[in-house]
């Protein structure tokens, strides 16, 4: 429904450009603070208009950490969870669709409660397994037989360290399953009469219906992997495996009596902020899309 | 090349504690254009799904060409469907949809194109092979489906209510046209529909379903002049056949609150029994039969159906030519004893089968 009313356009115009403000109105702040020296900032607060000191501020940040390879970590980091993320979602979503086993609805309800533990909660034993993978095992082993293995993988301070407990998540799940749910029973019944068998019809009819639903959690996801803090400071240690969100918070004073250097911690988040600004922009499209459910 | 005959013993198909289907017997001729007609929730759709394969049955067999399908998968039944909403796959244009099946076969490409172009020829495609189904009226995505189902060349076409989502003019254009391509492909067909235009103006044979059982499976000509039962009686003919309680003694037929009728055949006692007639069958202006009352007329054009009153009862008779009657006023109607059938009065069958002849 589409009303027009004058009075009623102009509140509309007002609540975008506050809206605009609130979103761009950071990131100006950003840009201009990352322009201007330290002294500045400690002196006057956040800078309001742009200084010239950006080119240099960004040379520094450059000079001082190892941002490319800060920024090839997060990207493949993120890479990987979109695919993994995606890749699990949309087959276990077809499972829970299309496959009328009797236990289908209590495995998709599990998958769905598992919501309730965010890698927040369950950060210690997830730290426990992604250290030493293969615990699990030699205890049933060993409760078994007897025997001691001397076997252990860890996956610390490794990109499977990094992305794996990022992976699996209900919302994916739910996302797809919302949308398979929607497609006509017989489309997947014309399919088997067609002589298409479960992989044939996921690949050749859901897959390509599903396109907007992929590019948006896709989308989602990514930026979500790019600025998560928590999980790559817990399982990283060597500098070289560190993600751009830590980083950026390298910049910060470690130690009592440093001065902060906020310029520099700004020129980094914008070199951080330029990734994901390319990912949207590629995918904008069809994430609207897939969000506003219309990308049929 | 004719497609096989498909027959259906003592299938039944149970949805929790509801049974749809109720260990049916069923032979589909080879070759036949059968229309399963039945009223919404009666398992016609329940029994095409599951000669298609796409429904398991509790109980029974469906076989087709003679080899036992019960338990084989859709896609090797032989079988090509037409859903009643066309399901053609959104992403992919007509030429897509239509080749799938023949694609997933591993047909050449050369091949399928020529299938392709042979399927969109036949339904008036050619034009639009390139579109996507959404840029298709409903006509045309219901060819596009037709012609999926035939360019797989399949023996046996099963069509689910695929008129029904079509406007009036389309129904009709659509109708005879599917009469003329199973003439022209010779395939076993089943088609299910509620209309029972559809199944007199389609069938060879048409079997009328009702709460998972056969009523009676006929030609359409016998199904509408000498129906087995009251129920099959009053659901085929539109205006339905006059159905009027009436005492059988000797070889006198009296219809409550009218008169009487001689007919060829006799009992020993008074029976209670239901007359049956169809309201074009009756004779109006006859000078022998029973004063019959008219309360009300309908004109529909080419002729007109007029609500009369036997005492109690309610008589339909169409008129045609020139109108000779208004309401109120009394008519003697004549009852041709050759045009009518008899049932029991108690259990709704059929009596006899020498009166209701099915005109050449």
């Amino acid at each position: 429904m589409v009303e027009r009313h004058p009075l009623l356009n102009a509140t509309t115009l007002v609540l975008l450009v506050l809206g605009l403000v609130a979103a761009l109105g950071p990131i100006y702040l950003a840009v201009c603070s990352a322009s201007v020296t330290s002294h500045q900032i400690l002196v006057h607060g956040l800078a309001l208009i742009p200084g010239d000191r950006l080119w240099e501020n960004l040379g520094a940040v450059l000079h001082r950490a190892d941002i490319g390879r800060m920024l090839l970590n997060s990207c493949a980091v993120s890479l990987i969870v979109v695919a993994g993320k995606l890749a699990l979602a949309s087959t276990s979503a077809f499972a829970s669709v299309y496959f009328h086993s009797r236990i289908r609805h209590v495995v998709f309800w599990c998958t769905f409660a598992t919501l309730l533990l965010p890698l927040e909660v369950r950060v210690v034993p997830t730290y426990a397994v992604a250290s030493d993978l293969l615990s699990p095992l030699r205890t049933i082993v060993e409760w078994l037989t007897g025997l001691r293995l001397n076997l252990s993988i860890n996956l610390l301070d490794s990109y499977a360290g990094l992305s794996l407990p990022l992976m699996a998540s209900a919302t994916g799940t739910f996302l797809f399953r919302q949308f398979f749910l929607t497609i006509p029973d017989e489309l997947a019944e014309a399919a088997r009469m067609d002589g298409a068998g479960p992989w044939r019809f996921f690949v050749d009819i859901l897959l390509p219906l599903s396109k907007a639903n992929f590019a948006a959690l896709g989308t989602i996801v990514f930026l979500a992997t790019w600025k998560d803090y928590m999980w790559p400071l817990v399982a990283t240690s060597r500098p070289e495996m560190q993600t751009i969100a830590l980083g950026t918070a390298t910049f910060l004073p470690t130690e009592t009596g440093q001065p902060p250097e906020w310029n520099l911690v700004m020129a980094a988040a914008l070199l951080a902020l330029a990734p994901p600004l390319v990912v949207i922009g590629l995918t904008q499209r069809w994430f609207v899309r897939g969000v506003t459910g219309v990308g049929k | 090349m004719t497609g096989p005959a498909i027959q259906v013993r003592g299938l039944s198909k149970r949805f929790g504690s509801r049974t749809v289907i109720d260990r049916l017997d069923i032979d589909f001729a080879a070759g036949q254009f059968t229309v399963v007609l039945g009223s919404s929730g009666c398992g016609k759709s329940t029994l095409l799904r599951a000669i298609a394969g796409l429904e398991t049955v509790d109980e029974g067999t469906v076989s087709i060409g003679g080899n036992d399908m019960t338990r084989v998968p859709p896609q090797s039944r032989g079988c090509a469907m037409v859903f009643q909403n066309y399901a053609l796959y959104p992403h992919m244009t007509v030429r897509e949809n239509i080749g799938y099946a023949l694609k997933l076969q591993g047909l050449a490409r050369h091949e399928r194109m020529r299938r392709i172009d042979e399927a969109a020829e036949l339904l008036g495609l050619a034009e639009m092979l390139d579109r996507k189904p959404a840029q298709l009226s409903g006509g045309q995505r219901q060819r596009v489906a037709i012609g999926r189902a035939i360019a797989r060349r399949q023996r046996v076409l099963l069509f689910d209510e695929p008129l029904s989502n079509l406007d009036a003019k389309l129904r009709h254009d659509m109708r005879v046209e599917l009469r003329r391509l199973h003439d022209e492909i010779g395939a076993t067909t089943i088609f299910v529909t509620h209309d029972q235009v559809e199944a007199m103006t389609l069938a060879d044979q048409v079997v009328l379903l009702n709460q998972g059982r056969v009523e009676q499976a006929d030609t359409p000509a016998t199904l509408y002049h000498r129906p087995r039962n009251l129920f099959t009686a009053g659901f085929v003919g539109t205006p339905p056949m006059n159905l009027l309680d009436a005492t059988h003694e000797g070889d006198r037929l009296s219809v409550e609150g009218g008169g009487e009728v001689r007919l060829d055949r006799r009992t020993a006692n008074a029976t209670p029994v239901v007359l049956g007639i169809r309201p074009e069958a009756v004779l109006l202006h006859a000078t022998t039969g029973m004063d019959a009352t008219v309360e009300a007329q309908e004109d529909l054009g080419s002729h007109r159906v007029i609500y009369a009153r036997l005492g109690k009862q309610r008589l339909l008779v169409t008129e045609h030519g020139p109108r000779t009657l208004r309401p109120g006023q009394t008519v003697r109607v004549g009852l041709p004893p050759q045009a009518i059938s008899l049932f029991e009065k108690a259990s709704g069958e059929r009596i006899g089968h020498a009166t209701g002849d099915v005109p050449a």
